[in-house]
């Protein structure tokens, strides 16, 4: 810890060289310390567990390609109704004023502290067959969201959708609004200053908030094991595949659960060097 | 001859677990703590009716009930879940208990249920058999096979020479009744105690109603409750499983639609 400057300096990798204030009081260093060491340690533990000779053996079996597939489809399909969907309440949320606009805002950032389970019991109660807009909705078209991929994608839509929605509406409020306003005195539509001038602006947020939304959908459970059930593939994405392989194969469950764990960290580690500022 | 086992399985080591124990005996013999007892989702309801019965009689002693899939529990035990008494819907989650952890004495069945071919409210599918949890065209619902009541459910299936094809596998029997009573389902195979066979009686409500096993004999399921060999508060444990066994809670059991020994 102590020498963090000298090596910083050697390196040479900052302009300024770093002087002792900008090292952590001793109280703050040790709590760091000990916040890594506790995201640190599940992972230690899933590695190993892990299964090394007979990964590939586990991975390919035909539950976890199912269960893969099911997964990477579903997911992106939430992704883009959370885009969808989260950009414009966002866009809402942010630019237009209006009363009840704080209780709307949490009404839709609800799912992300509710308990998933709670989640997707409310959307059975919503949206199966016997419930209050699901029942018209299956007398009328014989659609049934439940047991199904659409199932799995609502419920996991319905979670990440509000990571967008938070995102999107921080970034619209810290654009600079003269360029919109420049682009509508020349003449653009109020449609095309937010195709063109707003929307590519926020870019660099919007990408991150679609891409976490995305990671969120991958890993929900809750609100997709009590909406959508769970049935090797047709709704049993892989972190149910997961639940279910602990308790009979735990060498496959271990397995699943380290490439969820590689995919998940090397996302964040590629979004922090692309979008988040790194100083 | 059962509650002699109980009583042996709570004497013995006592020494030893009273120096490590969280709970103890006082002086006069009253015992003290919290007992932690982990049960089969289908035995939630019943068990907390017994705990409360039991913390009547032993003011001292909290009773914390925790409920899951038989198979879930059993991962948490062999994690180190701090735990003293397990109770599965299938004896067999205790095989790789009593090798890994240990049990004290031996696992003493005391209660059993058995599996059901069961309907919402209304019935509106109209279905009569359990043959009919083949026709692809209703929503049903099973257990997981790695459940006892799907594994049950299964091979009693198998033995009726039935196919079924479910449309879920729930974690457990809970997570099943759950969607069978919203009507979210046409048909499930579930345990007896969480069905009726009138519209009235059940623990739902009347939401879920029994067709009985219309094949044979139905599969049953037997609760074997076990003592773990690290339960933090032995005493309370024995003392919990004789409790089980008496008449008093027999009688518990049997409101509940349960079998006893």
């Amino acid at each position: 810890m102590t020498d963090a400057p000298t090596a910083n300096a050697r390196n040479g990798n900052s302009g300024a060289r770093r002087t002792a204030r900008d090292l952590p009081p001793w109280p703050v260093a040790l709590l760091a310390c000990i916040g890594v060491v506790l995201f640190a340690l599940p992972l230690v533990g899933l590695v190993a567990r892990a299964p090394w000779t007979g990964l590939w053996t586990h991975l390919s079996s035909r539950f976890v390609v199912d269960a893969a597939v099911l997964s990477v489809v579903s997911s992106i399909a939430a992704a883009a109704v959370a885009a969808l969907v989260g950009v414009p309440l966002a866009w809402v949320l942010a630019r237009v004023s209006f009363p009840g606009r704080s209780a709307i805002r949490a009404l839709v950032t609800l799912p992300m502290v509710l308990p998933p389970v709670v989640g997707g019991a409310a959307l059975l109660f919503a949206l199966g067959r016997r419930g209050v807009v699901g029942g018209p909705l299956h007398d009328a078209t014989g659609l049934l969201l439940p047991y199904s991929i659409w199932g799995v994608i609502l419920a996991n839509a319905f979670v990440a959708t509000p990571l967008v929605i938070l995102t999107v509406e921080g970034a619209l409020r810290n654009l600079d609004r003269r360029y919109e306003l420049a682009a509508a005195t020349l003449g653009a539509s109020r449609l095309r200053v937010l195709w063109r001038v707003t929307l590519p602006m926020i870019g660099p947020a919007l990408g991150v908030a679609v891409v976490v939304a995305w990671a969120r959908a991958l890993g929900e459970f809750g609100a997709t094991v009590t909406f959508a059930g769970s049935l090797g593939g047709r709704t049993q994405t892989l972190p149910l595949a997961v639940f279910v392989a602990l308790e009979s194969n735990r060498d496959a469950a271990v397995a699943i659960s380290l490439v969820l764990v590689a995919l998940s960290l090397g996302l964040l580690i590629a979004l922090r060097d692309r979008w988040w500022p790194s100083r | 001859m059962a509650p002699l086992a109980a009583a042996c399985a709570a004497s013995e080591g006592d020494a030893e677990a009273a120096d490590r124990s969280r709970a103890t005996v006082n002086g006069s013999g009253t015992l003290e703590g919290s007992l932690h007892v982990l049960v089969a989702a289908s035995l939630l309801p019943v068990t907390e009716v017994i705990a409360a019965s039991f913390e009547r009689q032993h003011p001292a002693v909290e009773v914390q009930v925790s409920a899951a899939g038989s198979s879930t529990l059993r991962e948490q035990v062999l994690a180190g879940a701090p735990a003293d008494i397990f109770i599965p819907a299938d004896p067999s989650h205790l095989q790789a208990v009593r090798q890994e952890i240990g049990i004290s004495g031996e696992p003493v069945v005391v209660a059993r249920n058995s599996l059901v071919l069961a309907v919402p409210a209304g019935n509106d599918a109209r279905v009569s058999v359990l043959a009919d949890l083949a026709r692809p065209e209703l929503l049903i619902g099973l257990c997981a096979p790695e459940v006892p009541c799907g594994a049950l459910a299964r091979s009693g299936l198998a033995q009726a020479g039935i196919e079924p094809v479910p449309d879920t596998d729930e974690p457990n029997a809970r997570a099943l009744t759950t969607k069978l009573a919203a009507g979210e389902l046409d048909a499930a195979v579930v345990y007896a105690t969480d069905a009726a066979p009138d519209t009235s009686a059940s623990p739902h409500g009347g939401a879920i109603v029994s067709l009985g096993w219309t094949a044979g004999t139905a599969p049953q399921a037997s609760y074997a409750a076990a003592v773990l060999a690290d339960a933090p508060n032995r005493p309370a444990a024995g003392t919990f499983v004789a409790f089980l066994q008496t008449d008093a809670v027999r009688g518990i059991f049997a409101d509940y639609g349960f079998a006893t020994p």
